[in-house]
């Protein structure tokens, strides 16, 4: 569905993604891991066609979306939640959902509604707040607008940067438990996440990318977790063979420093 | 003093406030203008030359100068609008004094009844009659001014309740949010800035016209400083709040005569205090919402008590 060949980006004199190599097969969900500074957010931005890359070409349903700008992306069927910058704090969270639909609100108010509609009653807790600004939503709320919102845009591919960002485990649980069921329906995702156990549960395929190269491809328990942990936290350099048979059970909630 | 002095101040009100909704409105999608002054200015010369010395009734003229502006916008806005935060801010400080600078030099006259009528340079340009030479009293010309700001004033509020006008409040809380929605944010800010050269275009050709005479130095950057201040000071929730911004500086600070003297100390200070405790003015964002909550609470109850009553 999604291919990445050869991908570079730099920032300046810095190579942020050296050569990256992956796909999305349509209808799973693939995970993008790997330590701070990999690489991830720089790959979700360009594929979303906020960065543009040096070399390499990004195809998405066999066309070529390479340099096309965000809301051509989109256009396409590529919704992305990013990482921090989440809502429009000072609009409300019926707004927010609108805006997210903004694309075809003029000719098709009805179905519009429809979906807004149908997004309340996945989630609840949006609908009961409604009318309240954004910005006083806790995280966890806003995060589930920002899926929400991406919805609204009725994606074929919805892209997350690290959703568990700076949440509680129990609305961590809550988030991945919508990341399953919007999946069910029929939404092929992709995530980068930096909380491996979790992601390691709903994954189809994974990808681990280390200084800007994918270093490992495959499906969850062709690693051990143990392994995917160290190289996802602290990159290749610090692996070290892990004792047999220890899967390590890490709080899930971890979080690296810096 | 009496009558003709309040005539004044209101009218003075009325013309300063087209320049406020014009630094509101680039406000809102998030760019700070130290440079609608050059429409105003624009507009002014542009309306006082199609009445003054084309011979075009006052109506055509008014719609000439906001016409103008509206091009000079365009002008600036397509290679400006890219820029990111000051870097606007300063192109839109050098293109108005640039305006400034060339209306220094700029000539164009014509020789009308025996006398030179038209821009001179630094000499200004004199003898903008046309509401003169139309018997239109001090009074009536300040309705003219009010009808035409109700006018603009309607239209921001049906903006602010349509998908453009949230579009353009979206940019202003996040651009690349914007565009991640499948919104053209280059589009909409050029729109946003041409709309704006209008309404400032505006309040520039009544200007003229009330004041007959105008010359560069009056367009110099204080007008556009204060045209800004006042939706800071009022507020960027609505597009009230740089009326209100308005009223404050001129109503209050002008009219009362003991702080006359410390006008623009006192303005001063309170933009200052203000930006602390209110970053977004008196009547900002959240103020709005609570506005509109406590709104429809009431009109709910009161229909309540009315079925009551009825029943």
């Amino acid at each position: 569905m999604l291919e990445v060949s050869d991908v570079a980006v730099s920032y300046g004199n810095i190579e942020a993604l050296r050569g990256v190599e992956l796909s999305v097969e349509e209808g799973g969900i693939t995970c993008l891991l790997g330590p701070n500074g990999a690489g991830k957010t720089t790959l979700m931005m360009t594929i979303a066609g906020i960065l543009r890359p040096r070399r390499g070409r990004i195809r998405f349903l066999d066309r070529d979306i390479t340099g096309m700008r965000p809301s051509g992306v989109v256009k396409r069927g590529i919704a992305l939640v990013p990482e921090n910058r989440l809502v429009f704090p000072a609009m409300n969270v019926h707004e927010n959902l609108i805006a997210g639909a903004y694309l075809r609100l003029g000719k098709r108010k009805a179905q519009v509604q429809r979906d807004v509609d149908h997004v309340f009653e996945r989630f609840p807790r949006l609908q009961e707040r409604s009318k309240q600004l954004a910005g006083t939503l806790s995280g966890g709320e806003q995060q589930m607008l920002a899926v929400a919102r991406a919805l609204m845009a009725r994606p074929r591919l919805l892209m997350m940067d690290e959703p568990s960002l700076g949440l509680a485990p129990l609305i961590v649980e809550e988030i991945f438990r919508i990341i399953s069921d919007l999946n069910a329906d029929g939404t092929t995702i992709f995530l980068v996440e930096q909380n491996a156990h979790m992601a390691l549960q709903v994954a189809d395929h994974f990808f681990l990318l280390e200084q800007g190269q994918v270093s490992f491809s495959g499906k969850p328990g062709q690693l051990s977790e143990h392994e995917v942990i160290q190289r996802a936290y602290l990159g290749k350099s610090a692996q070290h063979d892990p004792p047999a048979g220890d899967r390590g059970r890490p709080d899930g909630t971890t979080h690296p420093s810096g | 003093m009496g009558g003709d002095y309040l005539i004044a101040v209101l009218s003075n009100i009325g013309m300063i406030s087209f320049i406020a909704l014009s630094a509101y409105l680039l406000l809102v999608v998030g760019e700070i203008s130290f440079g609608q002054q050059a429409f105003f200015a624009v507009s002014a010369y542009g309306s006082g030359i199609a009445t003054a010395m084309w011979g075009w009734p006052i109506w055509l003229g008014l719609l000439w100068g906001a016409l103008v502006a509206g091009v000079a916008a365009l002008v600036v806005a397509i290679p400006t609008v890219r820029l990111r935060g000051l870097y606007f801010s300063v192109a839109t400080l050098a293109f108005a004094e640039m305006v400034r600078l060339i209306l220094e030099i700029f000539t164009y006259q014509v020789e009308i009844d025996g006398e030179l009528v038209g821009p001179n340079g630094s000499d200004g340009f004199r003898d903008i009659r046309a509401i003169y030479d139309s018997n239109v009293s001090a009074f009536e010309y300040l309705l003219i001014i009010y009808g035409l700001l109700a006018v603009v004033l309607v239209g921001f509020l049906i903006l602010e309740r349509s998908r453009l006008g949230a579009i353009f409040r979206m940019i202003g809380e996040d651009p690349m949010l914007t565009e991640m929605q499948g919104l053209n944010v280059t589009a909409h800010k050029i729109l946003a800035v041409v709309l704006a050269g209008v309404v400032a275009g505006i309040g520039g050709a009544l200007y003229a016209h009330l004041t007959t005479y105008v010359e560069p130095k009056i367009f110099n950057v204080m007008l556009g400083v204060h045209g800004l201040a006042y939706g800071l000071i009022g507020g960027l929730g609505t597009a009230f709040g740089p009326l209100i911004g308005v009223a404050i500086d001129i109503g209050l600070l002008e009219s009362i005569r003991a702080i006359s003297g410390y006008r623009m100390i006192v303005f001063g200070g309170l933009v200052a205090v203000l930006l602390i405790v209110r970053p977004r003015g008196l009547l900002d964002e959240a103020a709005v919402h609570w506005l509109r909550v406590r709104w429809r609470e009431l009109r709910r109850g009161l229909r309540r008590g009315w079925r009551r009553a009825e029943g």
